[in-house]
């Protein structure tokens, strides 16, 4: 079995082509071996590799007197020799499912992926994304957060309670983030009708609490009528 | 055993012989349509999730009149689905159920070549109409191709006198008529499987005849 090889890297990627000689009067089965630091990138149809090929190396037949050229890619530098003969051996049965001929040969079954992205943007118009919501914490005159209803009431504690403990120059610069004095004026006074919708909150939540625990559905009766 | 019901057109019928054939087998019977899904589902894991590596086969299956490996129906479960681990998900639930039956989406692509491949008989789905025949002679080839052996061609939903000969020339295989009957129709939709809803009925005895072919064809 005669080998001639071939190399050239371009953008650190080894391209390496192969040629296998078979003088012998029988059928033949080679190994081939990377030797490049790196694996394999085998040449694929349907994003299968062809029959034969893996990390390390190609498995191939070549036939009685005749040649066969092979080639593959590796993102590793040159070195010499790129690729040797592992093993030859009488050719023998191929070993391949037939699941993998299959997609190899028929081609993808799969929706192409721009169908994927138009039908993911109509998806997200039925909620929320999380950059909106991130929005939402930071200009606390919207809505508040879907995922804490409370968001909005802790971002003004929070805000208040900072500008009570802060030095002049932090004090200086919250002022300057909440709109100057005005804006502090106006915090403050949306803190007592906080204080009053938290409380109020806090009383609706407590009624159905307890409205909660006490009802039980009538799960006997309603067994009995299905 | 695992039988591939396949048939080059859509629309023949395939999902309907797949179901009431299952049931004839007492056999799953696996959605193998991953872009178009027509056999019952509900919220559990499908075929989609196991095709991707997130669910074991036998995980997936639903319980009903006929057992069945449901298939996803996003566009998003389909691309993620790789087809050529359907072969191992089949012998997965082959080995717990003894008899699986295969829906296989219309066309020749790696969707139905994966089936194919991995069955031990197959049986087309063919309308008694000369244009569908073309399609169903395109699938017997692939089948050839695959060696899975064909072992009964069902023409579907047949009114009058049925092409028998001419058929069976064609594709080379035996040929059973199913004739045409709404409760066939509606046996899917309402998880009714004919041989079990209508046990006297013409439909339920081709089924019981094309199921007594496949399990010969499978020895």
């Amino acid at each position: 079995m005669d080998l001639d090889w071939t190399q050239q890297s371009a953008a650190g990627v080894s391209l390496v082509t192969a040629r296998l000689r078979n003088e012998r009067a029988t059928d033949r089965q080679v190994r081939l071996e990377n030797c490049l630091d790196g694996p394999i990138l085998p040449p694929r149809r349907n994003e299968v590799p062809e029959a034969g090929w893996d990390r390390d190396g190609v498995t191939t037949v070549v036939p009685a007197g005749n040649s066969v050229a092979l080639g593959y890619a590796c993102p590793a530098p040159e070195s010499t020799p790129p690729v040797a003969i592992d093993s030859v051996g009488p050719a023998g049965d191929d070993e391949e499912t037939d699941a993998v001929a299959a997609v190899r040969e028929l081609g993808d079954h799969r929706p192409p992926r721009e169908v994927l992205a138009a039908s993911d943007e109509s998806g997200e118009l039925d909620g929320p994304t999380g950059t909106e919501m991130k929005t939402t914490a930071s200009e606390t005159d919207h809505a508040p957060d879907i995922d804490d209803p409370l968001a909005e009431f802790r971002t003004r504690v929070e805000t208040v309670e900072a500008l009570r403990a802060a030095g002049v120059q932090e004090a200086t610069d919250l002022l300057a983030a909440n709109g100057g004095i005005a804006g502090v004026e106006a915090l403050a006074s949306s803190l007592d009708a906080d204080a009053a919708q938290l409380r109020t909150l806090a009383a609706a939540a407590e009624t159905l609490a307890d409205r909660a625990e006490a009802a039980t559905p009538p799960t006997e009766s309603l067994r009995r009528l299905s | 055993m695992i039988v591939a019901v396949a048939g080059g057109k859509g629309g023949v019928g395939k999902s309907t012989v797949a179901y009431n054939l299952a049931a004839a087998l007492d056999a799953v019977v696996v959605d193998g349509d991953l872009g178009m899904a027509n056999l019952p589902a509900d919220h559990g894991p499908t075929l989609h999730d196991v095709l991707a590596g997130r669910a074991d086969a036998r995980e997936a299956l639903r319980p009903g009149p006929v057992v069945v490996l449901p298939c996803g129906r996003s566009l998003a479960g389909a691309r993620a689905a790789d087809v050529s681990a359907l072969g191992d998900a089949l012998t997965a639930v082959e080995r717990g159920h003894g008899t699986v039956v295969v829906d296989c989406p219309a066309g020749l692509r790696a969707d139905v070549g994966v089936p194919l491949a991995v069955a031990d008989a197959a049986v087309l789905v063919a309308a008694p109409e000369p244009f569908a025949l073309a399609d169903t002679l395109r699938t017997r080839e692939l089948a050839r191709e695959l060696d899975a052996p064909l072992a009964a061609v069902a023409l579907n939903r047949v009114v009058e006198d049925p092409p028998v000969p001419t058929v069976r020339d064609v594709l080379g295989a035996p040929v059973k008529s199913v004739p045409a009957d709404p409760r066939v129709g509606r046996s899917i939709e309402q998880e009714e499987p004919v041989v079990d809803a209508a046990p006297d009925s013409d439909p339920a005895a081709a089924f019981a005849a094309l199921a007594r072919r496949v399990e010969q064809a499978g020895k």
